[in-house]
């Protein structure tokens, strides 16, 4: 079900950009009913549902921070993003996942979280962190990429592990 | 194209976040129709980062589901009553419809049966109620009829009044037929009668005492009485409604000598 599979991870990225726990629920209704309504728009060979379903969320988000100017007012609430250990599909269900990420080095996995994660433009975060725009484009490439060669390790011992 | 330095270039993690120009969006597009590489690449990148948010998920509580539902009951409801028509609930508004116009259909056949039903109903009753009128008006022929065949029959004897002076222009015959015991006194001219009056027909016994008979209004022309055998005079007085036990001499209309 669309639903199960990936409200988790489409509220993840909806609360990292609202940074609100009732205003993100809110969304994430409003991005689940425009899915719904133009799912026939999504096209398989620009990318992964999740892929399409993620940017109408970043987008939806973005737009809300705007028009809302959340941002930098300090009054989010008390509300902390927990670590998922129950996925359907196998690649997330059979593997570890936090061990994935914990071999991601922390200046990586930053740039993934503000850029991926919280709708951060990649001038943004280089303004914020005070780094060139240059390498935070490196540093998403980088941490993309080590994402992938974890993921693909995991699945190789996973693989190794049923065919022993 | 050096797809490698593409790759390499961090277009891709961009296009898959969504952080291009929509300009930029279709040039990747156009790429990755063009190289199968590219595609495998964007494809295993939406991957890696599908699962790390997941890996950031969170388990929402069933009252976001809920909520859900009920905007998405709520986003039909809208729909089929507005211009975009969801397909199953618009099959179903379709039968109902169907459902609607046989049940009006119906109705309307069995309003008109139930018309038709009451109409046959008057008739048959309107019918009954003439067929009686029939009856009725069948039976008082044949009694006309038989007083008819009563009065011309050819062993009928045939008596006319014999008026007082004071009644002279009154005709009345009396038509006896005394093989079939019957009286039948047709009247052709009769006198005027006041309000509570009738005429009475008398008879007179062998001692000469008259002796009542049935009264009458005079409305109808012929009128069966009473047959008296022995009778030779018949007489025809006015009396009050009800009759009289003695005749009232002086309302004497006349009288029918029989001998």
């Amino acid at each position: 079900m669309l639903y199960d599979s990936y409200s988790g991870a489409i509220f993840s990225i909806i609360f990292g950009i609202i940074k609100r726990n009732s205003e993100s629920e809110e969304l994430l209704h409003t991005v689940f009913l425009k899915v719904w309504n133009n799912i026939d728009s999504f096209d398989q060979n620009k990318g992964t549902l999740f892929t399409w379903m993620a940017q109408i969320a970043r987008n939806a988000a973005l737009d809300l921070k705007r028009l809302k100017s959340f941002e930098n007012v300090g009054n989010t609430e008390s509300f902390t993003l927990h670590e998922h250990d129950s996925y359907s599909t196998l690649t997330t269900q059979d593997i570890d996942l936090k061990k994935i990420t914990d071999k991601i080095p922390e200046k990586y996995k930053v740039i993934l979280d503000k850029i991926y994660l919280e709708g951060y433009t990649h001038q943004e975060l280089a303004d914020e962190m005070n780094i060139p725009l240059g390498t935070v484009k490196s540093r998403l490439r980088e941490g993309v990429n080590l994402l992938r060669q974890s993921l693909k390790n995991e699945r190789h011992l996973l693989y190794m592990f049923i065919n022993f | 194209m050096d797809i490698q330095a593409y790759i390499s270039s961090g277009i891709l993690e961009l296009y898959v976040i969504g952080a291009l120009s929509s300009d930029d969006m279709k040039e990747v597009e156009e790429v990755a129709g063009k190289y199968p590489e590219i595609q495998i690449e964007i494809y295993e990148i939406s991957r890696s980062l599908e699962q790390y948010a997941r890996l950031r998920g969170k388990e929402l509580s069933p009252e976001v589901w809920s909520g859900l539902q009920q905007k998405l009951a709520s986003q039909n409801d809208r729909r089929v009553g507005g211009s975009m028509i969801n397909p199953s609930k618009s099959r179903d508004s379709f039968i109902n419809g169907l459902y609607i116009i046989l049940a009006v259909a119906l109705s309307g056949v069995f309003g008109y049966l139930l018309y038709q039903s009451n109409q046959l109903k008057k008739n048959i009753n309107e019918l009954q109620s003439r067929l009686i009128q029939c009856d009725s008006l069948k039976d008082k022929m044949n009694l006309e009829l038989d007083k008819l065949y009563a009065v011309s029959g050819i062993n009928v004897k045939r008596t006319v009044l014999q008026p007082n002076p004071e009644y002279n222009s009154v005709k009345m015959v009396m038509h006896s037929d005394v093989a079939g015991e019957k009286n039948i006194m047709q009247i052709l001219q009769a006198p005027g009668l006041n309000i509570g009056e009738v005429y009475q027909l008398w008879y007179f016994d062998d001692k000469n005492t008259p002796v009542p008979l049935e009264t009458f209004t005079g409305d109808q022309l012929i009128n069966q009485f009473s047959f008296i055998p022995q009778a030779k005079v018949y007489a025809i007085t006015i009396e009050p409604e009800g009759g009289s036990t003695v005749p009232t001499l002086s309302r004497l209309i006349g009288t029918f000598s029989l001998m």
